[in-house]
């Protein structure tokens, strides 16, 4: 475990610090919704105002704003869906990419230590890295929740809402990594990667926009894990879950064949 | 059995060659020394060895194993000190030392004090903060912390001072005493001399020469420069060749008996002498023309 603890002990400064900034505008969105619960109505009318499309990629067409789960799925899209997946994005991309292009993984791997059981330390600290930040948002947010939720919520929705951000933040980790680990130069392995995030995230955007666009969904976990239409129905469609074990299944495949027989330039 | 075996090693980078067919054999206890000019295929033998490349053909054997195969096992018996010394910034010596220990079984820390106090090396200060020369120390005390039975050096004294460099000769000096083998690289010929049993030569990725330092030193292959108005004379020296001359400072290389040098030479009016060492490049067009 020693590639492990090391791992976490150089990262776990930015975990905290992205922790701490999505937490906080986890509270902030958290504090501006009594004055929106309180103006329904006008949300309402503002809403009916909005172009059908618009309404349509947020996912709040017929959106009940009453109800601070649906709120705060709403919001999440943003701070929880999209930038802690660019929060495991970057942790993936410098467990491998960073380690590569500042030279330091010729210090590693001229150990007496073998490919695999790297890979598998990293893999792990990835998976706890997510997971503090994941538990701790989804711990303020069950405080808010029990603080602001004045007419109870539906706990099955709020944990499966978090189980959904979860599995995705740790899809996209294993996405990253096996990218970096295909491409044979670290040099601009930041904006592909950040970039392709970016990409697979408006993609599930798109896929919402019309029937014929619709197909879509399928190639981008942003919507597996739409948090929106999960609150709204109450579950994840069995499909998806499906897609996100395969796509764990072949990323990780793919990660430990290639890393095993890799060359380090570094 | 040869403790470090290349066998018919090739490595293409794509298109970019990298080394081609290199084949050599070290022995137990012996200093083995690894010349050529950058991008001569050093560094990508060396990495061959610690499995951090794999080769195109070819074997790369160490005690007898596997380098691909048994690199687990290998390495556990390898001390690796690197070229360009690249470890974690934010990270403290000690922290480093730690790390590094971590890896292998019954580490003595006893030995880790005594290879810090001999490489005067700060435990307490930050990876980062350090100079080249006391970042190569590091990269030195970590490769040997585990007392390995081979170890595998790219370009060592790269940035240490003499002083240090003199003290990893003598470290050198004792673990292969004990019956340690180290192979290492460099572009300086006179610390391949100073400290090696053999060396091989590498240019463009082939091997074009292996040969013990004993051999060499019979050669005795010198670069002469004397600052004379007998010109005449200088040229009539036995064993000089390529004798240039640069208004009154006439050049040749000279191959034989040094004694004999200074006797031809105590005949001749001098107004001042250089005898040095032939530079790596010289030596290559020597053996180039040998071969």
């Amino acid at each position: 475990m020693n590639v492990y603890l090391w791992e976490m002990k150089r990262n776990i400064k930015s975990v905290m610090i992205w922790t701490a900034i999505l937490t906080a505008l986890l509270l902030m969105y958290a504090a501006f919704y009594p004055s929106m619960a309180k103006d329904v109505e006008l949300l309402s009318r503002l809403m009916k105002m909005m172009p059908r499309t618009f309404l349509r990629i947020f996912g709040l067409e017929n959106f009940d704003f009453t109800n601070l789960l649906n709120y705060l799925a709403t919001v999440s899209s943003i701070f929880v869906t999209l930038l802690g997946s660019v929060f495991a994005s970057l942790l993936a991309l410098k467990t491998i990419s960073k380690e590569e292009s500042e030279k330091t993984a010729e210090f590693l791997l001229s150990k007496p230590v073998k490919r695999s059981k790297i890979l598998s330390q990293k893999l792990l600290m990835l998976l706890s890295s997510i997971l503090i930040l994941d538990a701790i948002l989804c711990l303020f947010s069950l405080l808010v929740m029990e603080y602001f939720g004045s007419g109870g919520y539906d706990h099955g929705k709020f944990w499966l809402f978090w189980l959904s951000q979860l599995i995705l933040h740790i899809s996209i980790a294993n996405l990253v990594l096996c990218i970096t680990i295909c491409l044979k130069r670290q040099e601009n392995t930041i904006s592909f990667t950040i970039g392709s995030v970016f990409v697979l995230y408006v993609l599930s955007m798109i896929s919402k926009l019309t029937e014929q666009a619709r197909f879509l969904s399928y190639f981008t976990p942003f919507y597996y894990s739409d948090g929106v239409r999960i609150v709204k129905n109450g579950s994840m469609e069995p499909i998806f879950l499906i897609l996100y074990l395969l796509l764990n299944s072949a990323t990780t495949l793919i990660s430990f064949t290639v890393y095993s027989r890799k060359d380090i330039y570094a | 059995m040869f403790i470090i075996q290349a066998e018919n090693l090739t490595k293409y980078y794509g298109k970019h060659r990298g080394i081609i067919d290199v084949s050599f054999e070290i022995n137990e206890a012996e200093i083995f020394g690894f010349i050529g000019p950058n991008g001569a295929g050093k560094s990508t033998t060396i990495r061959i060895f610690l499995g951090l490349i794999f080769p195109d053909s070819g074997f790369a054997r160490i005690l007898g194993k596997d380098c691909i195969m048994d690199g687990f096992e290998i390495r556990s018996q390898v001390g690796y000190v690197p070229g360009e010394v690249n470890y974690h910034s934010q990270a403290t010596v000690g922290e480093l030392l730690n790390y590094s220990a971590s890896f292998y079984d019954c580490v003595d820390p006893k030995y880790i004090d005594e290879l810090c106090k001999r490489f005067e090396l700060d435990r307490k200060k930050r990876f980062r903060e350090l100079s080249t020369g006391n970042k190569k120390k590091v990269a030195i005390v970590q490769a040997l912390l585990h007392k390995p039975k081979v170890i595998i050096c790219d370009e060592p004294t790269n940035g240490l001072d003499p002083i240090m460099q003199n003290r990893l000769f003598e470290l050198f000096g004792e673990l292969k005493s004990q019956g340690v083998t180290v192979f290492f690289s460099s572009h300086i010929l006179a610390e391949v001399q100073r400290l090696c049993d053999r060396f091989a030569m590498i240019k463009d990725g082939k091997i074009i020469k292996i040969e013990s330092i004993e051999s060499l030193r019979k050669k005795n292959y010198k670069l002469v420069r004397v600052q004379t108005p007998q010109k005449d004379k200088v040229e009539r020296i036995t064993n000089a060749v390529n004798v240039t001359a640069e208004d009154s400072v006439i050049k040749f290389e000279y191959m034989g008996e040094i004694e004999e040098l200074l006797k031809e030479l105590s005949r001749i009016q001098i107004e001042n002498i250089w005898i040095e060492d032939p530079s790596i490049e010289d030596l290559f067009m020597y053996f180039y023309k040998e071969v």
